[in-house]
Formats: structure tokens, C-alpha cells, sequence
């Protein structure tokens, strides 16, 4: 008795709720972007998905483009916030549509077995960023102890990096485990007496960073420009051997044998194959978006300060329409008609 | 070590107040004596660590698996007729919800869950539900919610529906039970991250890898409860039906299911737990809501944020778990009567329901047309994250007095104990470490098979050339068990013997075990930099409410009459605590120590993201650059936590049946201790239902 009135009483509930809810569709929201001026083309059927990578370089590019895509082409776009590691796969298979922030040094099996050999995956042309990796430590580090300029001087002065984690060892902090890198591999085959210790996260450096900063104490870290934190503390890169063929061939099927300095890095978009038919003007516009390093740090800062990514993201458009103006054009030039 | 404890035990059985022997404290001297001699042999005789003649490159076929995926998913018909299909139609499925929840306006949405709530578990849980959804909203976390219950609610779905049947097939084909035993065992012991690399590999990320790693996560104890509710029906019960000339069907329509009724609610409510105990795993491979909160504040440091977002996720708890439990009572209690009560007015269940849906249906429509708020108004909410930081940044401040101790604290727990227990472990040659590992078995268990079992397992992580790494992990699990233990059964005793204690413990503890175990990351990496040892106190703090919350349930079901007949005979509190209450609660005490272990060790692996290393160091760098070391280094975690599982069950197992009611019945058939500690409970009634003991 009781079992059927409650079935009852909740399909009549479901029916209600979903005839309230189709009534009073009249007033559902008007597409984003309707405010816009006239030759916004209509996109909003179509989704685009864009990546997020765990740093906040990423977040201000993703923010930057998907003001644009929504408001001047009128797609809709998703973000998802996901880790370096999952992003080729899901560029392969159509999850995600895009993402724009690839750094080459982290990435040169990915790009070999996912761009090169056609899985699915397309080269989205340079970002214009330039990323450098390294080795830092604070400027006054180097103001007290000048050796320290070059790695050789490291020979000598790694013992001054010793913590707790690393035992007799100097400590190179690491960011987010999920980062591509060479660290141990260098140390070890430069015989440095180094050892790395993952923070986590690039806050946990951050945090390391300012506690160091305050006190004056040692502090070496990977670490990588751009960055707001650049213009925030004073630091240096410590110079390792240079990059050569020899050294990155070297690596690129063992990383433990990565000797030499990270190489430059022209970060770089990645779409999926078929963002191309399946939004063109997307795909231009994408294609087309590049922009400065002070572009990116300027935004960065921004959302770490606290602004929302959206707001970061407008201010920066506000004031740079030179810089976009082409991307949106490149975009409106590819919409069939 | 656990054979002198037997015998107390026994002895206490028989005498009330236990006359304790001599002779154990002298055997157990001799065996440390001649452990710690053994020790020192091994380290100076033979060499320590595993041999790398011994290792197999097991990463091989998985890294050849995911190149053949990268390859062929885009021409394979197994992708593009099945996997792809399959995941567009779940993503569209949830993203459906979720748009569907938004276009019912808040309004609507906190008013539908409370009419829900109402109609089937009455108007209290209508209000907190109400309340629930409100504080929510307030909290500025109403967006992120609505996804996160969307998954939820989606998942335990298919969880049901997958474990309700296979429950019920289980139940009738004990082959079916013990084939499905051990693989549901691994279910709930594997932490999630280790198989993500496959999800991600076969779904892609989003909506679809976070739902199926939830299922995979919240199946169990479907399964398992709904089995176990079948299974105690009483035989005459059964006989009943058949007499009558029933079906095997009708029989299980009409006895079974209903007499079982309360054990598969209860495993409906673990199912609910469980997924809402897994959605910051659900995060990592892109599904947003609550969970992303609580991933990105990690990786932001912010601790407000993540308390916040911490917070929703344990209001979700609380609301669906009482909810579901009061349904599940009222079921019982209230079959047949058709009139509700609301402030000691009678009102019929048809006017309650004709009321729930005439407030929904304005709800909406309020909400469409007057507030025309399709998400809670920022306006309204108020941010603890600010004042949360800010206190956090005082606390924080460098050069101050906390932080001198904090670093304190870490160099002693990294020179004196961390250290030396890793550098014990691996001076230890591999067989002399595997075979403590059978020793212990034995012991515990007295069973040959497991003894072997235990030594082959562990070879085997050696075998997989995850040795050291794996020894870096147990060191830090050693030493957060003994530290949470440590802390606990004290607490425990101080709450069994008073209920003011145990009233203000209790609210604490609950939260403490709804919240994700990633929260407690956040604020440890704050006060304690990087490393092992803000991993090690994460966990020990994590660990805690299960060992407290049992110590405390064991002596308190201590039959009144044994420690009246102590009193009798003179003995004083400490004497009828000591001889009495402990010996006797001893099964559930260790049972809550088992806890312990499978929580600390949780946590110990998610801690790699704050620096622990170890081997969930090596699944998280496996996920980027290398899938099988990624794959290889999961399964260990696995072998480690079933050998760990076991030993620690089986050294309460013997005595446990004595003790608790239901214990003996249930123990069998629930392989993990977690899920044995939710089946005590269900036995005695005592504690509201633990919501989350089982974070992967």
C-alpha cells in the first residue's frame, strides 16, 4: 500500500515539476552574446572545448579566448581543467578541441606519436609566448656566492641546499609531479650532489619561494618564465651546459641520460583534427591568436591577485585591441556565410 | 605478539578479572630480543634491497596496450561503435542534468530536493535538506554543487543497478560470492588514481572516465549489502513462501527483497557515500564541481577554498546520508500508517504530497519568472575563504614561532623516524622483508596459506621493480599508524567514559570523515612546507575517527554485568578499564586499528602531490609519462594494501566472534574491515552510519 502511493506521489511529483518547468520556458535566457554588434555570426550550436592546464599562464590564454570565441564569433565554449597528461589523448579523440599552451621540451614523444604520425592531433601554430626552464634561485644567492652563476658552482655549494627531505643531499623543489622534467637526470649525470623533492604544486613553490625570499635564505628551484612571480622576486637561472642535438638525441628515448640545459621553449597550440570542419572560424582564430610574454604575465597576475579569469580576461581586451583584432578577423574571414 | 594477547584474552573470557601471567611479558621480551637479532643479521650478512636480476619490466604490455590505443582509436569498431558512443551519450546524459537542475532555478531546485526529501522521509528531513541546500548556496558553492550531485546521483544509479542484481545472483551462488569476493576486495582497496591511466586511456577525460571511476568505487558495498540482506532472511521465512506454492521469483519479490530491505538501504547509503567520497578523483580527469574546488585549492594553496568547497561536500553527506536513513527507518517503523505529523498537526500523506508538488511547481515558477535567477545570487553568499586565509597567513607568517616548530617537528620526524625506518627496510635483504611479512601472517592467522600468500605478494612488488619506492611507502605508513593509534584509543577510552566527551566527539569525528581526505592535504603543506612528514600527519589526522569511534563502541558494549561483578569484587576504575573493558574490546579495537592502516595508507599515496613520494609519486608521473610505470606502480599498492588488509584483519578475527553479535555471520562474507566496521555497526545499532570510511 504504502510502497505504490510513494511510486505514485513521485511521479506525480516528476510530472509536475517537469510541466512547471516546460510552462514557463517562455522566459528561458536569450542566447550570450545577443548584445553584441551585428556581424557576431551565430556558433552557438557549437562547442568548443578547451584545456586548462594547472597553471596560471594557461588559465589567462584559455580566459582571453573564450571571451573572444563567445562574444565576437559566438561559439560556446567549455573549459576543463586538466592535467598536461591527459590532454593528447583527449585532443585525439575529439574531448577536447584545443589547447594552448604546450611546452615542446616536455613534449617531444607526444608530439612525435600524436602530431607527427597523424593520430588525431594537429599542430595549432606558435603561442608566441617564449618559456625558458631552469634552474633558479634568488638574485642575492648569487650577489653572495658569485660561483653560483654556473652550475659548476653547484660542485661546491649544493651541501647549502640541504633540508630535512633531502638528507645529504642539496634540494632542487619541484613543482606539480604531473610537469614534464629532467632534474635528477641532470644533477646525476653532471655529478651534482642534488636531489629533487616535488612540492606538489607551483604554489607550494611559490609559498617556498616567499619564505626564503623573506628570511634571505638558499632556495633552488625549477622554475620557469614567463611568470608573474618574475617581476614579483628578483631571480636568476642558474646556466647549465647548453643545449645541444647531441644532448636532447641523447635523451630522447632515455631521459635518464639529459645532461644539458632545458631548451628554449616556443610554446605552442594543439587542436584536434577535425576542429577544422567542424568550426572553422574557431580553428582560424585559434590558429591566428598569439600574444607577448608581458601579455600573459599581465593576465596571470591578474587571476592570482584574485580577479576572476572572465574579468582578467575583458580588462586585457579592453586594452589591447590591436592584438586581437586579427585573431577575430582570421575567424570572421573562415565563417562559411 | 599476538599469541601472548590471545591467551589475556581467553583468560579474561573465563575469570571476569583477568589474572595476568608472568610468562607473556617474558615471551614477548624474548621474541623482541631475538627479532632485533635477526634484524641485525640480516642487515650485515646479506645485502639489502631486491635484485634487478629478479625484475620483470611489467610496464611493457601496458605501454604497448596504450600506443595500440593511440593508434586504432579512431578505426577500431571497438571505439568508434562502442567506447565513443558510449561516453558521448553519458557526457550528454549529465550534461543534461545539470542543465536541466539550472533551468529550475535555485528556487526550484532547493525546493524539489526538499519535497523529495519530504515525501519520503518526512518533513524534518525536509527542512534539513532545505537548510542543507541553502547553506550551500550561501557558501557560493551552488553551481559546483549541482554538478557534483549530478554525477552523484548518476553514478550510485548505475551502481545500484549494476549491484542490486549481482547482490541478489551472489547471494543464491556461493561460486558466483567467492569469485566476486576477492575482485570486490580489490575494488575497494586500490586507490583511484591507479586506474585512472586505463580510464583515461579507453573514455578520455571528462564526465564519462569520472563516472565510471566512481561506479567502480561506490559498487562494493551494493553489492555486498544487498547480498548480505538476502542472505540472513530467515530460512522459515523462505520455507513460508514455498509452502504456499510460491516461485523462486516470487519468493525473492515478495520475502527476500522486502525482509532485506534494511540491509540493501543501508547499502544504498554507502553507495552514496562512497560517490561522494571520490569526486575530487572525479576532478583529476576533468569533471568539474565541488571536487575541482577542492583540486585546484590544492594546487593554489588555498586553504579557504578548500575548507569551503570541503564543506559543501560534507553538507551533500549529511543531508543525503540522513535523508536516506530516515527513509530507510520510516520504511520500517511506519509501514501502513497514512498520516504525517508536522508540529503535532495529522495530516494525510496525499495533502503532504499534494503540498510538496504545489510548492515545487511555484518554486519554479517563482524562480523563472520573479527572481529569474537561474543560479543562487552572489549577492547573498558570504566567503569564509578570506577570513580563513587571512588567519591562515598570520599563522604562516615566516620567522615566527609556529614555524620554527613546524620545522622542528618535520626535522624529528625525518631524521628519527621516517629515515631510519627506510633505510631499516631497505638494508633488509628482500626475502628476510617478505618473510617478517609471513611471520606476521602466521601469527595472526595461523593459516599456512595466507603466510604464503603474504611472502609471494610482496616478492612480487620487488618483482615489479618497485621495490624501494614501495619500502618508502611503508616506512610512512608505519609511522603514521603508530602515531594515529597511538592518539586514538586514548581518545577513545577518555570518550567511553563519558558521554560529554563523546556528545562534543561526535559532530567532529563526522565531519572529520566526510571531508575529502584532499582537504587535509592543504592546510599541512601550509604549516609544514614539503615533504614526507605534512603526508604523514595528513594521514594520521585522517585516520583517526575510525580508532576512536571503535575503542569508544567496544568498551561501551562491554555487558554491563562483567564490569558490575569487577566493581563487586573491589576493583577500581582503572582496574575494571584495564582488565575488563579493554581486553574485552579488544576485537573492536582492532578493528578499528585496520581501519587506520587502510585510511593512512590513502592518504599516504595521494600525499606524493605534496612531496611524499613514494609510490604515488610514481602512479601520478606514471599518468604523464610513462602509463605502464604509472599502472605497475597501482597494482603494488594494491598487493600491499591486501597483505596489509589481511594480516591486521585476521589478528581481530578470532575473538571478534565472540564479541559481536552479528561479527560472525558478517565477517566472513565482508572481506575488507571497512566494511566490516559499517556491519558491526549495523549490528548494534550504535553509531548513525559512518559516511565515509572508504576513501580510495
Amino acid at each position: 500500500m504504502t510502497r505504490t502511493r510513494t511510486k505514485t506521489s513521485f511521479a506525480a511529483l516528476a510530472v509536475m515539476t517537469l510541466l512547471a518547468a516546460a510552462c514557463s520556458n517562455v522566459s528561458s535566457s536569450t542566447p550570450p552574446g545577443g548584445s553584441g554588434s551585428a556581424s557576431v555570426p551565430d556558433n552557438s550550436g557549437t562547442t568548443i572545448n578547451i584545456a586548462i592546464s594547472p597553471w596560471q599562464g594557461s588559465a589567462a590564454n584559455v580566459a582571453i579566448a573564450k571571451k573572444l570565441l563567445e562574444d565576437k564569433l559566438g561559439y560556446t565554449v567549455k573549459t576543463t581543467n586538466i592535467d598536461e597528461y591527459a590532454q593528447f589523448p583527449a585532443l585525439a579523440n575529439g574531448t577536447l578541441d584545443a589547447t594552448l599552451e604546450v611546452w615542446p621540451s616536455g613534449h617531444a614523444k607526444d608530439y612525435s606519436k600524436y602530431i607527427s604520425s597523424n593520430n588525431g592531433v594537429v599542430d595549432g601554430g606558435k603561442l608566441g609566448v617564449i618559456g625558458q626552464i631552469g634552474w633558479w634561485i634568488p638574485t642575492y644567492m648569487v650577489d653572495a656566492h658569485p660561483e653560483l652563476a654556473s652550475w659548476e658552482g653547484l660542485k661546491q655549494d649544493a651541501s647549502m641546499f640541504q633540508t630535512a627531505e633531502s638528507g645529504s643531499a642539496g634540494q632542487i623543489l619541484d613543482g606539480d609531479p604531473s610537469y614534464v622534467t629532467f632534474d635528477q637526470a641532470i644533477a646525476d649525470n653532471l655529478g651534482l650532489n642534488l636531489k629533487v623533492v616535488y612540492g606538489g604544486s607551483e604554489d607550494a613553490e611559490l609559498t617556498a619561494l616567499k619564505t626564503a625570499y623573506a628570511s634571505q635564505s638558499p632556495i633552488l628551484m625549477y622554475f620557469w618564465t614567463p611568470h608573474w612571480a618574475q617581476s614579483k622576486y628578483q631571480l636568476s637561472m642558474i646556466k647549465l651546459p647548453a643545449v645541444t642535438p647531441a644532448c636532447t638525441d641523447a635523451a630522447a628515448n632515455d631521459p635518464s641520460k639529459y645532461a644539458c640545459a632545458y631548451p628554449r621553449d616556443d610554446l605552442y597550440k594543439a587542436f584536434n583534427q577535425d576542429l577544422q570542419t567542424k568550426a572553422p572560424a574557431a580553428f582560424a582564430f585559434l590558429s591566428a591568436m598569439s600574444y607577448t610574454n608581458d601579455d600573459q604575465n599581465g593576465v596571470a597576475l591578474d587571476i592570482h591577485d584574485g580577479m576572476a579569469p572572465a574579468d582578467a580576461a575583458q580588462k586585457w581586451i579592453d586594452a589591447n585591441p590591436t592584438v586581437w583584432q586579427p585573431w577575430v578577423d582570421a575567424g570572421l574571414a573562415a565563417q562559411p556565410a | 605478539m599476538a599469541v601472548p594477547l590471545r591467551e589475556i584474552q581467553q583468560v579474561a573470557d573465563l575469570t571476569l578479572v583477568p589474572h595476568v601471567p608472568v610468562s607473556p611479558w617474558r615471551r614477548r621480551a624474548v621474541w623482541a630480543v631475538a627479532t632485533v637479532v635477526v634484524l641485525a643479521l640480516g642487515m650485515i650478512l646479506f645485502s639489502g634491497g631486491f635484485p634487478d636480476s629478479l625484475t620483470v619490466d611489467a610496464a611493457r604490455p601496458f605501454n604497448a596496450f596504450s600506443d595500440w590505443v593511440i593508434t586504432h582509436q579512431r578505426t577500431t569498431p571497438l571505439f568508434v561503435d562502442f567506447l565513443v558512443p558510449l561516453k558521448d551519450g553519458i557526457n550528454a546524459a549529465v550534461d543534461h542534468l545539470v542543465l536541466q537542475l539550472e533551468r529550475f532555478t535555485w528556487l526550484g531546485v532547493l525546493v524539489l530536493a526538499a519535497a523529495i526529501a519530504g515525501v519520503l522521509a518526512g518533513w524534518r528531513m525536509a527542512v534539513l535538506t532545505a537548510a542543507g541546500f541553502l547553506a550551500i548556496g550561501l557558501l557560493g558553492l551552488w553551481e559546483d554543487s549541482l554538478h557534483t550531485l549530478a554525477l552523484v546521483l548518476l553514478s550510485v544509479g548505475v551502481a545500484l543497478a549494476i549491484g542490486l542484481p549481482v547482490g541478489v545472483l551472489s547471494a543464491r551462488h556461493p561460486r558466483l560470492e567467492s569469485v566476486l569476493r576477492p575482485v570486490l576486495d580489490a575494488m575497494q582497496t586500490v586507490p583511484a588514481f591507479a586506474y585512472l591511466v586505463p580510464l583515461v586511456l579507453l573514455f578520455s577525460i571528462g564526465t564519462t572516465a569520472a563516472m565510471i571511476a566512481t561506479v567502480i568505487f561506490a559498487l562494493p558495498p551494493a553489492i555486498r549489502l544487498t547480498s548480505l540482506g538476502i542472505r540472513t532472511v530467515p530460512e522459515t521465512s523462505i520455507e513460508v513462501g514455498e509452502a504456499f506454492g510460491s516461485t523462486s521469483w516470487q519468493v525473492l519479490r515478495k520475502v527476500q527483497l522486502p525482509l532485506a530491505k534494511p540491509s540493501i538501504m543501508l547499502g544504498v547509503n554507502q553507495t552514496i557515500m562512497m560517490a561522494l567520497g571520490i569526486i575530487v578523483i572525479a576532478a583529476t580527469v576533468g569533471y568539474p564541481g565541488l571536487g575541482l574546488s577542492v583540486y585546484q585549492a590544492l594546487q593554489d594553496l588555498n586553504v579557504g577554498a578548500a575548507l569551503a568547497a570541503g564543506l559543501g561536500i560534507v553538507i551533500l553527506a549529511i543531508v543525503l546520508d540522513r535523508v536516506t536513513h530516515a527513509w530507510s527507518e520510516r520504511g520500517r517503523v511506519r509501514r501502513g500508517s497514512t498520516a504525517i505529523r508536522v508540529f503535532g498537526w495529522s495530516v494525510s500523506r496525499r495533502v503532504g504530497l499534494i503540498v510538496a508538488v504545489l510548492a515545487v511547481v511555484a518554486a519554479i515558477v517563482i524562480g523563472r519568472q520573479v527572481l529569474r535567477q537561474q543560479i543562487f545570487p552572489t549577492g547573498w553568499t558570504v566567503s569564509i575563504a578570506g577570513p580563513v586565509n587571512t588567519a591562515v597567513d598570520w599563522i604562516t607568517r615566516p620567522d615566527e614561532a609556529i614555524g620554527r616548530i613546524t620545522k622542528h617537528i618535520t626535522d624529528l620526524g625525518v631524521n628519527y623516524a621516517l629515515d631510519p625506518l627506510r633505510s631499516l627496510l631497505l638494508g633488509l635483504p628482500w626475502w628476510m622483508v617478505c618473510g617478517g611479512a609471513a611471520v606476521a601472517a602466521w601469527a595472526a592467522s595461523r593459516r599456512v596459506g595466507l603466510a604464503i600468500a603474504s611472502f609471494l605478494l610482496i616478492a612480487a612488488i620487488g618483482v615489479f621493480g618497485v621495490w624501494d619506492i614501495a619500502m618508502d611507502t611503508l616506512s610512512q605508513v608505519i609511522v603514521a599508524v603508530i602515531l594515529s593509534v597511538a592518539i586514538a584509543i586514548p581518545l577513545g577510552i577518555w570518550s567511553s567514559q563519558s558521554d560529554r566527551v563523546q556528545r562534543v566527539l561526535r559532530p567532529v569525528l563526522d565531519v572529520m570523515q566526510t571531508m575529502p581526505q584532499f582537504v587535509y592535504l592543504v592546510p599541512v603543506i601550509a604549516l609544514f612546507a614539503v615533504g614526507r612528514v605534512p603526508g604523514v600527519i595528513a594521514a594520521l589526522v585522517y585516520a583517526l575517527p575510525p580508532c576512536i569511534r571503535l575503542t569508544d563502541l567496544g568498551i561501551r558494549q562491554v555487558p554491563a554485568e562483567r564490569v558490575e561483578a569487577a566493581v563487586a569484587f573491589g576493583a577500581t576504575k582503572r582496574q575494571v578499564l584495564r582488565k575488563v573493558q579493554l581486553p574485552l574490546a579488544r576485537p573492536s579495537i582492532l578493528l578499528g586499528v585496520n581501519q587506520t592502516i587502510m585510511m593512512v595508507l590513502s592518504v599516504v599515496i595521494i600525499a606524493a602531490l605534496i612531496g611524499g613520494g613514494g609510490l604515488g609519486l610514481a602512479v601520478i608521473q606514471g599518468l604523464n609519462h610513462d602509463p605502464g610505470r604509472g599502472m605497475v606502480a597501482g597494482i603494488c599498492i594494491l598487493l600491499l594494501a591486501i597483505v596489509i588488509d589481511r594480516i591486521t584483519q585476521a589478528v581481530g578475527q578470532p575473538t571478534a566472534r565472540k564479541a559481536v553479535g552479528t561479527e560472525h555471520r558478517i565477517g566472513w562474507l565482508f572481506g575488507p574491515s571497512r566494511m566490516r566496521g559499517s556491519a558491526v555497526q549495523v549490528g548494534v545499532q550504535e553509531i548513525a552510519m559512518d559516511p565515509r570510511e572508504e576513501e580510495a
